[in-house]
């Protein structure tokens, strides 16, 4: 009898772990947000909500993948900055400088997630450290290049500008793209051998090498994604604008970071899902998008981002040292 | 009948230690032989080279009565010898069908994991194994040891082990887990497989082994049926016995 009630339990946790209890925050959050404001649910309020997830939200899933392998990518916010810069700069007037705009920033993204791979997976150092370093390689390096000047660009193609202020099936291009990575991310964790592979990686890296598993191959290629995710999040915000600040597109790591976990994400590695990266993504910008509703200031905002992500992290913890 | 495996005049040295001194081992299918000696008698150094972690210093492997060279673990593998580690080697955030196919994973011709084939073959051999064992769905971490063992041992006898290398199968697991897993051992060797087993543990060694051998200080002590011996001679020639000469082929 005692064991029967065990195991209700057990399954009832068990679908709780697949449903993931992140739906359940979206959930309740949204029915908060509707009650709260009555603008919340406007159409174009939506649209709103999803559009300034989704630069961030790339930046997340590469994130998730990362993590999952059982390290951080901190350069992402760099990596964005640079392929923002990259794009700009070459200017996209012509249908040829275009592709070029578009090739050569995903080209130098997913060179920087080789760099931190091979650093981190190859020769073992700690992943924070590496990518930390890489961060302010590239800041350094693309300040150097620009000259600590703002760059600009004009006259760009039609294509170029529908990148980011196109749409599709009503769905601003950026919220397109940021789900398609999504169902891309997704299906790649958990219907290939790579994604089965990376998760035993992250779970006990000595199981995995001992099933044959090739863990210097397997874990740099998750730091490839998550450079040309970031390098797609960068062009979406070139294609937004004529001119950028370089120092004025930082930070991205830090709320991508903050998602993951928020989704569910161990920061030990081995546990996180692409798609509750992205329910994580919708509940802080749904939070966010509440309070300017409300015209509440920035600062608490980020006070509620910052007690978002503690809590997260609390809560994750607790259930982990339970089970 | 020809050994499964004959191991002869195997020895290894790290440096100037001389960790095995050259002793002979055979293990015939259908028989569990286990491996006793203190700590640093050269049990597992002999374990670890018919594994594949480490080449002999000098001595031969046969396996069926060819002669077999292992590089890495993959070749012991290759060979049909599987080691069920202490530490399990299992991934604790997979399930147990995702342990069980872990490197040799099935996939459709898209490149996609076939998962319920995988889950049915693995709820099925690990079944066989320990009937107590439902779900194959659950995280590692949730499984008792037992479980883990189970999942460990299931895997090895689905790849086709004919060697299997058990090193303190018992070490993290309570009375009744150990009486399950003495009761696979025993199934095991009636479907043919040769078992080697290294344990501390006199009581699990002459309830589930056919023979014992006895290695002190890099050396073979002494062997013997374990129905024709008992606890005292064999703790007796873990304490005091005298290496005996290279013969195995001749005697047990």
């Amino acid at each position: 009898m005692s064991t029967a009630i065990l195991f209700q339990g057990d399954n009832r946790r068990r679908r709780l772990d697949r449903v993931g209890p992140i739906w359940i925050v979206l959930a309740l959050v949204l029915v908060a947000a509707t009650l709260l404001s009555d603008r919340f649910l406007s159409p174009d309020n939506i649209v709103n909500v999803l559009h300034q997830g989704a630069i961030v939200g790339i930046v997340a899933l590469g994130m998730t993948v990362v993590l999952i392998s059982g390290h951080f990518d901190l350069s992402t916010g760099a990596v964005v900055m640079m392929a923002a810069v990259m794009s700009i700069v070459i200017g996209p007037s012509t249908p040829g400088l275009t592709v070029v705009a578009i090739i050569l920033p995903l080209l130098a993204g997913a060179a920087v997630g080789l760099v931190n791979g091979l650093v981190v997976a190859g020769l073992k150092a700690n992943s924070i450290i590496a990518t930390l370093g890489m961060q302010f390689l590239l800041f350094g390096g693309v300040l150097a290049a620009v000259g600590g000047a703002h760059v600009r660009t004009d006259g760009e193609t039609e294509f170029f500008l529908a990148l980011a202020g196109g749409s599709l099936f009503g769905l601003p291009m950026p919220v397109v793209v940021f789900l398609g990575l999504a169902v891309f991310a997704a299906v790649l964790m958990h219907l290939t051998v790579y994604g089965r592979h990376l998760y035993a990686i992250g779970g006990d890296v000595e199981a995995a090498r001992r099933a044959g598993i090739r863990l210097v191959r397997d874990g740099t290629f998750a730091f490839v994604l998550s450079g040309t995710f970031a390098a797609i999040s960068g062009i979406l915000v070139a294609s937004r604008v004529r001119h950028l600040d370089p120092t004025g597109v930082a930070g991205y790591e830090f709320p991508a970071l903050t998602a993951a976990v928020l989704g569910g994400a161990a920061l030990s590695g081995g546990i996180g899902r692409p798609l509750d990266t992205v329910a994580a993504i919708l509940v802080i910008t749904i939070v966010t998008n509440v309070m300017t509703l409300k015209g509440l200031p920035y600062s608490s905002q980020l006070f509620a981002q910052g007690l978002i992500l503690a809590a997260a992290v609390a809560y994750h913890e607790y259930r982990r040292r339970e089970s | 009948m020809k050994p499964l495996v004959e191991m002869r005049d195997i020895a290894k040295n790290f440096g100037g230690v001389h960790a095995l001194k050259g002793v002979d081992l055979d293990i015939h299918a259908g028989e569990v032989v286990a491996l006793l000696g203190h700590n640093g008698a050269g049990k597992s150094v002999l374990v670890q080279i018919l594994s594949g972690v480490f080449a002999p210093s000098r001595g031969t492997i046969r396996i069926e009565g060819r002669e077999a060279y292992f590089a890495s673990p993959a070749d012991a593998r290759a060979a049909h010898i599987e080691t069920i580690y202490q530490t399990l080697a299992l991934a604790e955030n997979l399930d147990a069908a995702g342990n069980f196919f872990l490197g040799r994973e099935l996939t459709n011709s898209l490149g996609f994991l076939r998962k319920k084939e995988m889950r049915d073959i693995a709820a099925e051999a690990i079944h066989r194994l320990n009937p107590n064992f439902s779900n194959v769905t659950t995280p590692v971490r949730h499984l008792s040891g037992g479980q883990r063992q189970a999942i460990a041992i299931a895997r090895a006898v689905h790849f086709d082990a004919r060697v299997l290398i058990m090193d303190e199968p018992a070490a993290a697991l309570g009375p009744h887990e150990t009486a399950q897993v003495g009761d696979l051992i025993r199934r095991l060797r009636e479907q043919g497989l040769g078992i080697l087993l290294v344990s501390h543990d006199l009581h699990e060694v002459f309830a589930l082994a056919d023979r014992v051998v006895v290695f002190r200080n890099g050396q073979r002590v002494g062997a013997a049926r374990t129905s024709e011996t008992n606890q005292d001679a064999v703790l007796q020639m873990m304490i005091a016995g005298i290496a005996e000469p290279s013969a195995e082929g001749a005697g047990a």
